[in-house]
């Protein structure tokens, strides 16, 4: 085999990647020896054969390893066990919870501090009971707002790092863009950290193989914190209280579709569907109450420039989120699915 | 048999690699070398097309993996393929049908219509 050969050879096993790895772990052998004897062949009628040849093959993988990919999404061999009633109703309650301490206040009802203590003691008593379950998918909002505050805290190490971005352009989109991702960076370290643990600690590993499994588990934690951005997005906002409403109600829906869905795609798009249809709760909601608030020592009304500041952090938020609910868990999953061996998943 | 027609008629690929098998079993290249030969360098399978159907088959249980070989330049293995009784049973449900076409195509041409 010549080095023309040899380059073919390599660049058709870099193209099996392209397969779902079930596939790849049953044929690819076979794959790659049948190419090989194949291109042989063709080797021995000519070079334009071996063009032939290597183009044919190079469409059909490409077109096999698709077909391959939806049939292995549209089946369901893989069904996501459905949650009973009760499961179902403890996974929406960190998004209930918000709708619940924020609608009071638009009839001008304020709860009770004291009303915090008890439901935070709710929080960690949900998170140990998850935790010594297995990290069942009702806990994990519970575990996304608790990992949330964490990332909110370590935020205030990134500070000092962008302090001379500040100072270079303080009004630029791009520094107040990357100043609201600060709140989600700590999920970089947060996301990988839990999948460690996970993979460590025995009575854990069973949501390690959920997440080698279905890599939307790590997007629904993570989505658990949305109640906390929702919160700091309207931070200072007053009559704030009616599209926070909006939006919970629209997180309690999304994470009840995803509870209900059997099939992976449609459970991360549910999820996408529900931060998008959030943001644009928050962007409308900004527009809306703008005019009407009064910041500062001295009360003025915002300025045209204050609207374009908000809409930038508005949408800044979601593009981060949508990082940190698609992008991070779904290359973490699939590192994972990769890295470990079938028989262990 | 009715569950034999009620997955008929066949693709062409399939109906091939099942004729392919029925002599012998056989590993992938060589069914793709002989799928070649039986359509008369008509149908040339991809290793791609190949095991994208050889899957469908072995869920099917029209086909199964029978022998393992050992390659030469490696200590891993080839596996050969074979045709169950079932993918026989369609086979030759297969070949009836389109002896059935064949018949009725040939009365038809025979009596000057086409």
């Amino acid at each position: 085999m010549n080095a023309e050969q040899r380059l073919l050879k390599w660049v058709y096993a870099l193209l099996l990647n392209l397969y779902p790895r079930a596939f790849r772990d049953e044929f690819a052998f076979e794959l790659q020896a049948d190419f090989e004897d194949a291109l042989r062949a063709a080797a021995e009628r000519g070079r334009f054969a071996v063009i032939v040849f290597f183009l044919r093959e190079l469409r059909d993988v490409v077109r096999a390893a698709l077909v391959e990919r939806w049939k292995e999404n549209s089946m369901d061999s893989n069904p996501i066990p459905r949650l009973g009633r009760v499961a179902v109703g403890f996974a929406v309650v960190p998004f209930a919870v918000l709708l619940l301490i924020t609608l009071p206040n638009a009839f001008r009802i304020y709860l009770p501090p004291w009303i915090a203590p008890p439901l935070l003691t709710f929080f960690g008593l949900m998170i140990l009971i998850g935790l010594a379950r297995g990290l069942p998918e009702w806990c994990l909002p519970y575990v996304g707002l608790c990992f949330g505050i964490a990332a909110l805290f370590s935020a205030n190490f990134m500070y000092p790092i962008l302090q001379p971005l500040y100072r270079v352009s303080q009004a630029a989109w791009w520094v107040t863009a990357l100043n609201e991702g600060v709140l989600w960076w700590g999920w970089l370290i947060l996301l990988p950290g839990l999948l460690l643990v996970t993979a460590l600690v025995p009575p854990l590993r069973s949501f390690y193989r959920r997440v080698c499994q279905d890599w939307t588990v790590l997007s629904f934690a993570v989505y658990g914190a949305i109640p906390m951005v929702l919160l700091l997005t309207f931070d200072e906002y007053l009559g704030e209280e009616w599209y926070v409403a909006a939006a919970c109600a629209v997180l309690i829906s999304s994470a009840y579709l995803y509870l209900q869905r059997h099939r992976h795609t449609q459970r991360v798009m549910v999820l996408v569907f529900g931060l998008s249809l959030c943001a644009g709760i928050v962007i409308f909601a900004k527009w809306i109450l703008l005019p009407y608030q009064l910041w500062g020592d001295v009360p003025k009304p915002p300025t045209p420039d204050t609207f374009g500041y908000e809409l930038v952090r508005a949408l800044a938020m979601w593009g981060w989120m949508m990082l940190m609910i698609v992008v991070l868990p779904a290359l973490l999953g699939k590192l994972l699915a990769r890295f470990t061996p079938m028989r262990a998943v | 048999m009715a569950q034999a027609t009620d997955n008929l008629p066949l693709s062409e690929t399939t109906f091939y690699i099942l004729l392919a098998l029925a002599p012998a079993p056989k590993h992938g290249y060589a069914i793709m070398k002989e799928v070649r030969a039986l359509s008369d360098e008509r149908i040339e399978l991809s290793t791609g097309t190949l095991y994208g159907a050889l899957k469908r088959l072995l869920e099917t249980g029209w086909i199964e993996p029978v022998r393992e070989r050992k390659m030469r330049a490696s200590l891993r293995l080839r596996r050969a393929y074979t045709l169950t009784a079932l993918g026989r049973s369609m086979l030759a449900a297969e070949t009836k049908r389109l002896e059935a076409l064949v018949k009725v195509a040939r009365t038809f041409t025979a009596k000057g219509r086409v």
